[in-house]
Parts: structure tokens; C-alpha cells; sequence
């Protein structure tokens, strides 16, 4: 009987830590100017390369959330837009978490 | 003998055989010494060719080095340049009622005497002024605004609008100004490059902006304001939303000088809120000391806070509150009759009269796919609170006047003996509806707007785009109707580009006087048959435009 309470457990524990390690993900800032928006045939994502405003680093954040690949259908994000953006890494991408015009004015 | 004869045979093949042999050898080793000649001119061939394959590459990186530095100095990548033209015809058309002009010497002198002790006597004929039909069946305008948006370093830019708005076949005001209107008497600070005047090229806007201060979403931004023609004038005008900047129409449309402080929190329920407080100087009074020549006149600020609430593509939710002080008696005219008349008694600022607070909502939404269209709609409200102080514009205050004149303060009209007990707060309401619908497959957009104000409302929209006089400041009612035509042309200087005629037709139904104007009480229309109740303007009772636009966006 002990055996596998420990088991259950141990099992508990690992799940409790992976759930906190999965919500302790953090969330990264990037103020940067859109160069290129890629959108796939289907329209579910969008390769977004963004030229972050102090160090001129190149990044390519993946938006997936339908509010904002409707703006850049719209055309109300476009390449040369000042961008505030949050994203998540997850695996090799970077994926948006906020995908906002710079607010000013 | 046979095979002797053989045997010779075979002994001269054979003797013969070293020489063909040494013959092909020959023959051979040429071949080969020419193939090693062309082997080695080949390969010093390639080896010339990598050489020249390595410069090229290095020039290829050096030009792509000096194309990416060139490409980040790039103007496109710094500034933005964008604008629009308008032609425009309006017909106007304007019913004015009958009344007593204080404005005739006669009839003045006349009330006066009433209000003096004289005996009772009927008012003079002449101050007696016939309702009339007023008219200009044809006025051309152009208007040609031209934007500019700089990035000067990170998180700032700079944003200017410099506009130009000419009467055709003039260069000046005086076909658009008038004696009905306050703020249609003349051109002033705010109104400049929105009131058709001459060709002069005025800065409309001029400001910096400071965003994601200590990276948050925090700005700053300072200068000549955005804000004149703020939501939901965008529909009418076939621009896009404002974004952040701007402030409702209802309550302000005006070239303020002043600054704002942003907060757009990330609060995902709510789209994306922002809050803004906001201040603007709509005069600036001077020096002022204890020497004669000195001035009391305090400056006039207004004081705003802007609270978008919810802001999403559906539904865009803002409520605001301005706060104006120290309300003058007249803005400082550029143009216009009150420049002499009254000895300039309403040619500019000459005392402060009391303050306004100003709540106002401004709610608009969209319907995608309604129909064969797409909806746009709004519902703004506002009220206006004037608190007048103990001063007055004293008109009749001239050499041998009697001791008791009628006066006008904020909001209210009295005499010099009584203004001061007579006073008391106006309140005033306002409320301005309407829609757009948008047929994306012809490009045809059809608009409808109506507002109505109560006697006492009073807002601060001087720069409206309305020839008569700003509709949104009107004491009665307001229907407005518009088609645009959309041209399907393709866009070039921008995604936003676009060509378009507008048809458009206002009616104004007054119900009393001084739309517009915060100088002195409002009369009900049916009231003016009273001496008592004369007026410095002629009052419209009814007007109407019926105007024409072609428009060029790029």
C-alpha cells in the first residue's frame, strides 16, 4: 500500500512542480518596428520579424491570436508600425502574448 | 625460300614497327604535352577566376553593407509624410427671425432711457428689424492639409499638420462670416485653417510625443493639439479613428495649445482602455502687475481627464470631463466686425467671467456584415455647467452713459444693478446620434446625424467643419445626411489613400438664440417680440446647407 501512495505521491509533486514551472514562464518585452508581417495560406498565423528599437536586434515573433492577425488583414498593423509586444518561448519560437501599437497622443 | 621471304617480311615489320611505335609515342606525348598545357592554362584560368569570384564578394559585402547603412538613414524609415485635399460647394440658406437690433443707435438710446427713467414710450421703428432670408447659393472652398510624423529617436516622434483652408475668389473671411453666429464672427486662435479665410498655410497641429516611458505603456506628449475634429467626426469625414489622440467632438473641437499624460493599461477584458489627462490654454493673457498698464485678466485653461473604458473593434466606450477657467468675453478676433464695433468691447479677451464644467459620453460601435454592409454607429451625450462669476462685458459703457445698462456675463444677461443678485449657473444638455453604413463592394457609404441641444447648452467647437456655425453647439436641432462614393481606384502614396466624392444636406431648427456663444442669456425664438429682449446678432430660426465634395486622401 505504501508503494503506491508514494507513488501517487511523487506523482502529484511532479505535476505540482511542472504547473508551476509552466505558469513561472516568463513573459519577455520587446518595443520594436515591424519589417516584415508573414502571414500563413490559412491565415491561423503570422511570422511577424520585428527590429527591436534599442539594440537593433532582429526577432521573429509568431501571432496567433485572431484579434490581431484581423488587424493585419485590415491593414491596421502594418510594416513600419511601432509595435509594444510580449511574448512566451516556447520550443524554438517566440510566441505574442500582446501584439499592440505603441500608444501615444 | 618461303619462309625465308618470310622471315625478311617479318624481320622489316619488325624493324619497321619501333619507328611507328616511336612515331605514336610521339604522337602521344604531344597530345599529352599539349593537354597538360591546356590543363595548366585552365587552371591557372580558374585560379584567375576565384580570385576575381573572391573581390567580387567582398565587394558584394561591401555594398550591401553600405546599402544597409544607407537603407537605416533611409527618410522612409524616419518619416511619414501624408495629407489630403478637399474642393468643396455649399449652398446655404437661412431663415432669419424678426427682432429688436440693440445694434441700432435709435433704438439703443430708446432702451437705455427705459432703463433710466424715462418716461414709458413705444421702442423706435428703426431698432424694429423684418425676419429675412439669408443666402449665398454658391461658395467654393479648397482646403489642403499636409501631415508630417517624424521619428527622432527612440520612443519620441513628432507629428505636425500644417492646413490651408481659402475661400475660392477670396482671401479673406468676409464671405463666410457674418452677423448671426459668435463663432462665425471673425477667425481666432483654434479656429485658424478650419473657418475658409484666405491661402495661408497654418501649423493646425505641431507636438511631441514621448511613449513607453520606463517601458511602460505610459506616454507624454506636448505641443499644438489634436484636437479639433475628434470622434465621431472621423465617419463624417471619412478618416480613421483617432486611436488615442483627440477628444469627443461633442464637447471640443478646437486647435488647443497644451499637453497630455497617458496610461493605456494591458487589460485584455477590457481591449485595449487608456486613460489621458489633458490640459489646454485657450488664451494667454500676458503680463500682469500693479502698474496701470497691467492686465487682471486671468489666462484661460482648460483642465480635461479622458477615460476610455472599454475599447475593442465592436464597441469603443469614453467618458470625459473638462474643466474651463477663467471663460473670456471674446476670443482675440483676427477678423471680423467686432474689431471696431462696441469700441471693441468683443474684439478680444477683456474680462474673465466665470468657469465651465463640461461631462460629457461618447459611445461608438460597429456592425460587421449587417445586410450587404457593414454598420457604423454612435450615441454622445454631454452636459455643460456654467458658473458665472460677479463679471460682465458692459457694451454701452461709454462717455455720459447712464448709471444702469444692460450687461451680459457668462450665461446670463442682467443690468449693471443687478447683475450680480440676477446671476446663477446654467445647465445645458446635448445629446448627438447617427451611423454610417459602409457597402464595401461599391465603396458607397451613406451617413445620417442628428443632435439636439437645450436653450442653455453651450459647448466649445468653434473649429467644427460647418460653414453656419458649429452644429454640435446648436440650441435646437440638427439633421445631417451624406453619401460618400468611394472611387475604385488603387491606392500609390499610402493603404490608406483614397478618392472620393461626398453629397451632403444640414437642417437647423433654432430653437433660441446664442448657439455658440456664452456671452449673455439665451431667448427663446417665440420671446423675441419683446424690446426688452433685443439682440446683438440677427437670429436664425431655421437654416440649411446642401454641400458637394471631391476629396483626395493620400
Amino acid at each position: 500500500m505504501r508503494l503506491p501512495l508514494a507513488v501517487i505521491t511523487l506523482s502529484i509533486l511532479l505535476c505540482l512542480i511542472l504547473a508551476g514551472y509552466a505558469s513561472a514562464v516568463e513573459e519577455v518585452k520587446l518595443f520594436g518596428v515591424i519589417q516584415k508581417i508573414v502571414t500563413t495560406t490559412d491565415g491561423t498565423e503570422a511570422a511577424v520579424t520585428m527590429k527591436e528599437s534599442t539594440t537593433g536586434t532582429v526577432v521573429v515573433i509568431t501571432v496567433i491570436d485572431t484579434l490581431t492577425l484581423d488587424k493585419f488583414r485590415d491593414k491596421r498593423i502594418v510594416e513600419g508600425d511601432d509595435i509594444r509586444c510580449k511574448y512566451e518561448v516556447i520550443g524554438t519560437r517566440k510566441i505574442s502574448r500582446l501584439f499592440k501599437k505603441t500608444v501615444g497622443c | 625460300m618461303r619462309i625465308t621471304k618470310k622471315v625478311i617480311a617479318a624481320f622489316i615489320l619488325a624493324a619497321m614497327l619501333p619507328v611507328s611505335a616511336f612515331a605514336a609515342d610521339a604522337e602521344l606525348q604531344k597530345k599529352i604535352d599539349d593537354l597538360s598545357q591546356q590543363l595548366e592554362s585552365l587552371r591557372q584560368q580558374v585560379q584567375k577566376s576565384d580570385e576575381k569570384a573572391k573581390l567580387t564578394e567582398e565587394k558584394v559585402e561591401k555594398t550591401e553593407a553600405l546599402a544597409k547603412q544607407t537603407d537605416e538613414k533611409s527618410i522612409g524609415k524616419w518619416l511619414t509624410i501624408s495629407g489630403d485635399y478637399r474642393f468643396r460647394v455649399d449652398s446655404l440658406t437661412g431663415n432669419v427671425n424678426s427682432y429688436y437690433n440693440i445694434m441700432d443707435p435709435t433704438f439703443a438710446n430708446w432702451m437705455l432711457g427705459q432703463m433710466n427713467g424715462a418716461p414709458p414710450a413705444p421702442p423706435p421703428a428703426s431698432g424694429s428689424a423684418a425676419g429675412f432670408r439669408a443666402h449665398n447659393d454658391t461658395l467654393y472652398t479648397n482646403r489642403f492639409g499636409l501631415n508630417l510624423k517624424a521619428k527622432a529617436t527612440e520612443n519620441v516622434t513628432v507629428k505636425a499638420r500644417l492646413l490651408m483652408y481659402k475661400v475660392s475668389g477670396a482671401q479673406n473671411d468676409s464671405s463666410v462670416i457674418g452677423p448671426y453666429f459668435a463663432d462665425r464672427s471673425g477667425i481666432f486662435d483654434g479656429t485658424l485653417g478650419h473657418v475658409p479665410s484666405d491661402g495661408q498655410l497654418t501649423v493646425d497641429q505641431a507636438y511631441a510625443t514621448w511613449s513607453n516611458i520606463a517601458e511602460q505603456p505610459v506616454w507624454f506628449s506636448v505641443g499644438r493639439r489634436p484636437s479639433a475634429g475628434g470622434s465621431p467626426s472621423n465617419l463624417r469625414n471619412n478618416t480613421e479613428k483617432n486611436g488615442t489622440a483627440g477628444t469627443p467632438a461633442l464637447l471640443v473641437d478646437y486647435a488647443f495649445d497644451g499637453m497630455t499624460l497617458g496610461y493605456a493599461p494591458d487589460i485584455e477584458t477590457l481591449g485595449s482602455p487608456f486613460i489621458k489627462l489633458c490640459y489646454g490654454r485657450g488664451f494667454e493673457s500676458g503680463y500682469s502687475g500693479s502698474t496701470p498698464a497691467s492686465n487682471s485678466l486671468g489666462d484661460t485653461d482648460m483642465l480635461g481627464v479622458q477615460i476610455v473604458g472599454y475599447n475593442t473593434d465592436a464597441v469603443t466606450a469614453t467618458f470625459q470631463w473638462n474643466h474651463a477657467f477663467n471663460i473670456f468675453n471674446s476670443p482675440a478676433f483676427v477678423t471680423g466686425p467686432y474689431l471696431t464695433q462696441f469700441g471693441g468691447a468683443f474684439s478680444s479677451p477683456s474680462v474673465n467671467l466665470g468657469d465651465i464644467d463640461w461631462y460629457g459620453i461618447d459611445i461608438v460601435g460597429k456592425v460587421d456584415k449587417l445586410g450587404f454592409g457593414n454598420m457604423n454607429w454612435f450615441f454622445d451625450a454631454a452636459l455643460s455647467v456654467a458658473q458665472p462669476n460677479g463679471n460682465y462685458v458692459d457694451p454701452f459703457n461709454m462717455t455720459g452713459a447712464p448709471p444702469n445698462r444692460p450687461v451680459m456675463g457668462l450665461m446670463n444677461s442682467g443690468t449693471t444693478t443687478t447683475y450680480g443678485q440676477t446671476k446663477q449657473d446654467k445647465t445645458g444638455w446635448s445629446i448627438f446620434l447617427g451611423g454610417r453604413y459602409d457597402i464595401e463592394s461599391t465603396g458607397t457609404k451613406l451617413g445620417f446625424e442628428y443632435n439636439h441641444g437645450s436653450d442653455d447648452w453651450i459647448t466649445f467647437a468653434p473649429a467644427a467643419d460647418d460653414i453656419w456655425t458649429a452644429k454640435l453647439g446648436t440650441r435646437g436641432d440638427v439633421i445631417e445626411t451624406y453619401v460618400i462614393q468611394e472611387l475604385p481606384l488603387k491606392p500609390i502614396s499610402s493603404i490608406l489613400s483614397k478618392v472620393f466624392f461626398k453629397l451632403g444636406y444640414q437642417y437647423y431648427w433654432f430653437n433660441a438664440t446664442g448657439s455658440n456663444n456664452w456671452v449673455g442669456s439665451s431667448t427663446n425664438l417665440s420671446n423675441l417680440n419683446s424690446p426688452m429682449n433685443a439682440q446683438m446678432v440677427a437670429p436664425v430660426k431655421t437654416a440649411q446647407d446642401i454641400y458637394g465634395t471631391f476629396e483626395v486622401h493620400f
